[in-house]
């Protein structure tokens, strides 16, 4: 017997590490976390630069483009001393067909002047939310950041 | 193995302390609204977060802390603003708004804000409402 033991290999005598058991607890929180996530949705922003809330001093070089919002979700534009039109009635629509081409001529003719575009919206106390997120969608998709709240002077 | 697992232990740890995640905490009550051209934020730093329930209310990113006092948010906004450019980042106002909420309590927001200097701001919303 004890010649036997004299022709073990040299491998053999070294101490094995059993890891099955780690590997165990790994596939246990694996599965926990598995079993526990809940996948949020992901939001996203919106950015808008606020040039000013006080009426500045020096005008703008180009005439804003002006968006009125109304409570019952109407749009309405005025740009260069145009009368006010009603552009979008559709409240439940989240796509603007109508002002989304009227504000990329707007942009366009302002870059062509080489001029940064300015839309001023108002809008009115009671609109909702979701809304006023469909113009500024709008703004954002064309490219416009430079936005002024002209109500924000108002009392409430 | 030993040496791997070690290794392996090592760098988790490694990670596990360097690492400095910064998210924007979700208030459950707010049902942000759609947005489809909205991007993922440049920073996720500075951002001063107001969330605007559907009736009205204002809570901060802390959604246990109240805003409805006109003079606690613009404390609010006036700490974080602080906060945020005393390590060098810019302060962005981030509305987390219900999408049926009116816009006066937005503006509101905006308003304050804008009073104690910050004109950065951010609307949260989904990119589609799937």
């Amino acid at each position: 017997m004890a010649r036997h033991k004299k022709m073990q290999s040299p491998d053999e005598d070294e101490p094995g590490l059993d890891i099955s058991s780690l590997i165990d607890v790994c596939f246990l929180l694996l599965i926990y976390f598995i079993v526990t996530t809940t996948i949020v949705k992901k939001e996203q922003d919106l950015d808008m630069a606020l040039p000013s809330v006080a009426p500045s001093e020096t005008p703008p070089e180009i005439s804003p483009f002006f968006i009125k919002l109304e409570e019952n979700g109407y749009i309405s534009i005025r740009s260069d001393g145009t009368p006010e039109q009603l552009v979008e009635s559709d409240p439940d629509s989240r796509a603007l067909p109508t002002l989304q081409p009227l504000l990329e001529t707007y942009r366009d003719a302002a870059m062509a002047s080489s001029q940064e575009p300015l839309v001023q919206i108002y809008v009115e106390a009671e609109a909702r939310q979701q809304r006023v997120i469909d113009v500024l969608n709008s703004l954002a998709a064309t490219g416009i950041s430079k936005v002024t709240f002209t109500d924000l002077l108002d009392e409430e | 193995m030993s040496p791997m697992i070690d290794m392996v232990f090592l760098l988790l740890l490694f990670f596990l302390v360097v690492s400095n995640p910064k998210t924007v905490k979700i208030d459950p009550d707010v049902t942000p609204p759609i947005a489809s051209a909205a991007r993922t934020p440049k920073s996720k730093y500075g951002k001063i977060v107001v969330n605007i329930h559907e009736n009205g209310d204002l809570r901060a990113e802390n959604f246990n802390v109240t805003l409805d006092d006109p003079d606690a948010l613009e404390a609010y906004i006036t700490r974080s603003k602080d906060d945020a450019e005393r390590v060098g980042h810019v302060a962005r106002l981030h509305i987390r708004g219900d999408q049926n909420t009116i816009f006066k309590y937005c503006r509101k927001v905006i308003r304050v804000a804008a009073r104690v200097g910050v004109t950065e701001v951010a609307f949260g919303g989904y990119i589609n409402d799937k």
